[in-house]
């Protein structure tokens, strides 16, 4: 049998390369939407938010269309780059970030807004490239928003089931995340075992919770210590 | 310092109900855009560093064009070698002032630089703060640390928004001599923004007068900010002569102080600062009385006589500059000029207490 | 501090990519079974016996909605299990099923299950109508077949008039036997191998198969299969005597018939 222990990794290695790719494509986006002023732009908004908006098992089966074995791009990824998305944990990885995306795009557009436009007016004019204001100023200041979004996003990867079932599938070792293993045994009768990895899941969201509240909390303590130094 | 103009734009740029529509030429030195705030002095600011995209028109910068729309050039910010002093210094509160100075220098290619950041830090009077964060910086420090980080990317020209806003006599006053230094120095062109007279006088070789998005006077500062000032009186503009000058005796003890400014010596109350110390004095326009004769049994203790340079009529007041070894503008009624035969040319006293003079080290 | 903590983040990521995917239990694809949740735990057991004799094959279980979608958006795969015809049917008709392959595999029974301490003596659903009181609890015959069987059986005892009132519809059958379990409803009409393993609940009665349609799992091999010889092998094995032993202590019974 499929112990708890490789279902917890693998929920572990999908949720964290699911956030892994959601930080740097959301902060883009984030930034997009919040800096930059174009006509459309709505759109792309819409877009981010879609994935709230419907219930996860049309995303999983959107993502079969679009990965499945009967559609172009799945069997271009198959035949040329012997990649297959379709009941791997490549889908459950894709599954999981697309969820998780708007809660961290939505948390990165606050914290990028809060982000004083002067500040980075004051960098562009010192000669620095949009890319490096983005890395030296809007993204050290909009840390701790980021911080939050990204473990937000991280939290709701670990809980993903819909999107998941649908283009990962189910399969015990390969692809079956927690919440995929709790339905398993809910659906067998086996409460019991379901409640162990329910309680798995609440602990490993404390966690992250925790994690960044200690981030957070230093960071702000940090902060002040460097403001009392100096006489006013 | 060539004589060629170091700026020149003509620039349109419409927004929500209002219309900019300035031409400038600047030489170098210091220019002043004065005028009341909502005049559109911010915005031809940010449309010369890039910061904001005129509808038409055509910037150059030392026969550099930056921004041409009949030629499509837009040259994005980051390329136009321009130092942006904003209103409150937009220093990166992440960073310390050194880090913040170090910013744009880093970024500056080696064969550009032209300034030592560790000379600026001394220019500027900062080297015992730079290493705190913004947070931790008083304001006229803060602005400092703004102005030693644009200059440290060598730019071709200094834009300057309100670096004085909000900041008292005193720290203005140490703001207002370090940016003499910076000019006597380093000889960047700057554009200065300011709805505040007083700096204007003190600071400008050359000023604009900017009202409702339109240029509406050019000229030498004394002029045109004295033609603009009485429309400034409903705002509460006050004219002050800012001077600089050096502490001769601190007196005490019953005796007064004197501050020596230029090649006349000004009879002070007692002084904290020692002799020999550089120092900025205050001496507000409307507190001096012109005498044609030498007054006699005068309680003031400063009598200084002098020769008229220019007289400035505006809406009943008028503006004298007066040389008393030192150039000092004088308010009086424009009855006064007539009465008194106010003229350039004209040999007067300039008479003031010494109780109405303000010194603050710098 | 910042720059620690961005420095944090930017370690979690890096070893989020760095720990590559899972490794894969074979050399070639296993057999792929898409199989109806209700026959996971069950399909899984098999699955064991089957590697130990040296089969390769993989589970994926789902709602059986989910599972046709798989199969009809190409998911590679061999074999599909499903609990109830319709589903089947519908492959069948849109050419995904090998011909010939179609087998109804196993079948089910509807029970009567009531809580542990419930001291009446009602084993018909006749009884549930005349002598109970309280609530039945029934897989929503909208959502699963379970509760249509249900419905079928209520009307082919003449009593489902009467009970209207005190039916409980449930999301599905699993939750309609827990409802029970937990005391939110005080009856349910369930599947045998429901009751299997669930506490606080006792089997009250049996319900005659011929009052409700014959309950089906039926099994076949897809024609996408990409090994078909692993696909019919694993085939025989499910129809296996040795697999039926396992499918009987689950509460199944097996079939094994070609249709």
């Amino acid at each position: 049998m499929i112990s708890d222990w490789s279902v917890i990794l693998l929920s572990l290695r999908v949720s964290l390369v699911a956030t892994a790719l959601v930080v740097p494509v959301g902060l883009v986006v984030a930034w997009v939407l919040v800096r930059k002023r174009m006509p459309g732009l709505f759109i792309l908004d819409l877009l981010v938010s879609l994935p709230l908006a419907v219930t996860p098992v049309v995303i999983g089966y959107a993502l079969l269309s679009v990965f499945g074995q009967r559609s172009p791009v799945g069997r271009f990824l198959e035949d040329t780059l012997g990649v297959s998305v379709a009941f791997t944990w490549l889908g459950a990885v894709l599954a999981s970030a697309i969820l998780a995306f708007p809660l961290a795009v939505r948390a990165y557009m606050v914290a990028i807004s809060g982000v004083d436009t002067r500040l980075e007016s004051a960098a562009r004019s010192l000669g620095a490239r949009p890319l490096r204001v983005f890395a030296t100023i809007t993204l050290p200041l909009a840390y701790r928003g980021i911080l939050a979004g990204t473990l937000l996003a991280f939290v709701r990867a670990l809980s993903e089931f819909g999107a998941t079932i649908m283009i990962a599938g189910n399969i015990p070792g390969q692809t079956q995340t927690i919440p995929l293993a709790i339905f398993s045994r809910i659906s067998a009768g086996r409460d019991g075992a379901a409640l162990q990895l329910v309680v798995v899941a609440v602990v490993l969201a404390a966690l992250s919770i925790l994690v960044h509240n200690y981030l957070v909390g230093r960071v702000r303590t940090g902060e002040s210590a460097g403001e009392a130094r100096g006489p006013r | 310092m060539s004589a060629a103009p170091a700026l020149e734009l003509a620039l349109q740029r419409a927004y929500s109900g209002f219309t900019l529509d300035v031409s400038i030429k600047c030489g170098p030195g210091i220019t002043a855009i004065f005028g009341p705030s909502g005049s559109g002095k911010t915005t031809t600011l940010n449309c010369v560093a890039g910061l904001a995209r005129p509808t038409r028109g055509r910037i150059a910068l030392g026969g550099r064009v930056l921004f041409s729309s009949e030629e499509g050039i837009n040259l994005s910010p980051e390329r136009r070698r321009i130092g942006y002093v904003f209103q409150d210094g937009a220093l990166f509160p992440h960073l310390t002032g050194r880090e913040n100075i170090l910013y744009g220098y880093r970024i500056t290619p080696p064969s550009e630089r032209r300034f030592d950041p560790g000379d600026l830090i001394q220019l500027l009077g900062i080297g015992h703060v730079v290493d705190r964060r913004p947070g931790s910086l008083s304001g006229g420090e803060q602005r400092r640390v703004g102005i030693a980080r644009a200059l440290a990317t060598s730019p071709n020209l200094l834009l300057l928004d309100e670096p004085l806003a909000g900041l008292d006599l005193r720290m203005g006053g140490v703001v207002m001599s370090h940016l003499r230094r910076v000019r006597a120095e380093l000889g960047i062109p700057m554009l200065y923004v300011s709805h505040d007279v007083t700096s204007v006088l003190a600071l400008a070789d050359d000023a604009i007068v900017l009202a409702g998005g339109r240029v509406t006077a050019q000229g030498k500062p004394s002029k045109v900010a004295l033609e603009a000032v009485a429309g400034m009186r409903s705002e509460g503009g006050v004219l002050e002569n800012v001077l600089e000058g050096t502490v001769a005796d601190s007196g005490g003890d019953n005796r007064p102080g004197r501050v020596t400014v230029g090649n006349a010596e000004f009879v002070t109350a007692p002084l904290d600062a020692t002799p020999g110390s550089a120092v900025s004095v205050y001496v507000g326009a409307a507190e001096i009385i012109l005498a044609r004769e030498r007054p006699v049994r005068m309680s003031a203790r400063n009598i200084l006589p002098g020769r008229i340079l220019e007289v400035w009529s505006v809406d009943g007041s008028a503006y004298v500059t007066v040389d008393i070894g030192t150039h000092v503008i004088s308010e009086v009624t424009a009855a006064a000029v007539g009465e008194l035969g106010l003229a350039a040319g004209v040999d007067v006293f300039m008479v003031f207490k010494s109780t109405s003079i303000g010194v603050v080290e710098s | 501090m910042t720059r620690h903590s961005l420095a944090a983040i930017a370690a979690l990521l890096l070893i989020a990519c760095l720990s590559c995917g899972p490794d894969r239990v074979a050399d070639g694809p296993p057999v792929r079974v898409l199989a109806a949740a209700s026959l996971g735990d069950v399909m899984r057991e098999l699955a064991i016996d089957y590697r130990a004799q040296g089969g390769a094959v993989e589970i994926s279980e789902g709602p059986s909605g989910a599972l046709a979608v798989q199969v009809r958006r190409g998911v590679p795969s061999e074999i599909v299990v499903f609990a109830g015809q319709r589903p089947m049917d519908e492959l069948e008709r849109a050419g995904f099923l090998e011909p010939g392959s179609r087998i109804n595999l196993l079948s089910n029974s509807l029970i009567i299950v009531v809580r542990d301490t419930y001291g009446g003596n009602v084993t018909s659903l006749a009884d549930l109508a005349e002598r109970f009181e309280g609530k039945i609890a029934i897989a929503d015959p909208d959502l699963a077949p379970a509760g249509e069987y249900a419905i079928a059986a209520l009307q082919s005892a003449g009593v489902l008039e009467r009970v209207q009132g005190r039916l409980v519809r449930s999301l599905d059958v699993r939750a309609a036997t827990a409802s029970v379990s937990l005391g939110t409803a005080d009856a349910a009409v369930v599947y045998t191998t429901d009751a299997i393993g669930v506490e606080n609940i006792r089997v009250a009665g049996t319900i005659p198969p011929e009052t409700y349609p014959e309950i089906v799992y039926p099994a076949a091999v897809l024609n996408g299969a990409r090994d078909l010889d692993g696909a019919h092998r694993f085939m025989e094995y499910l129809k296996s005597e040795r697999a039926s032993a396992t499918f009987r202590s689950h509460g199944f019974t097996r079939l094994a018939a070609m249709r």
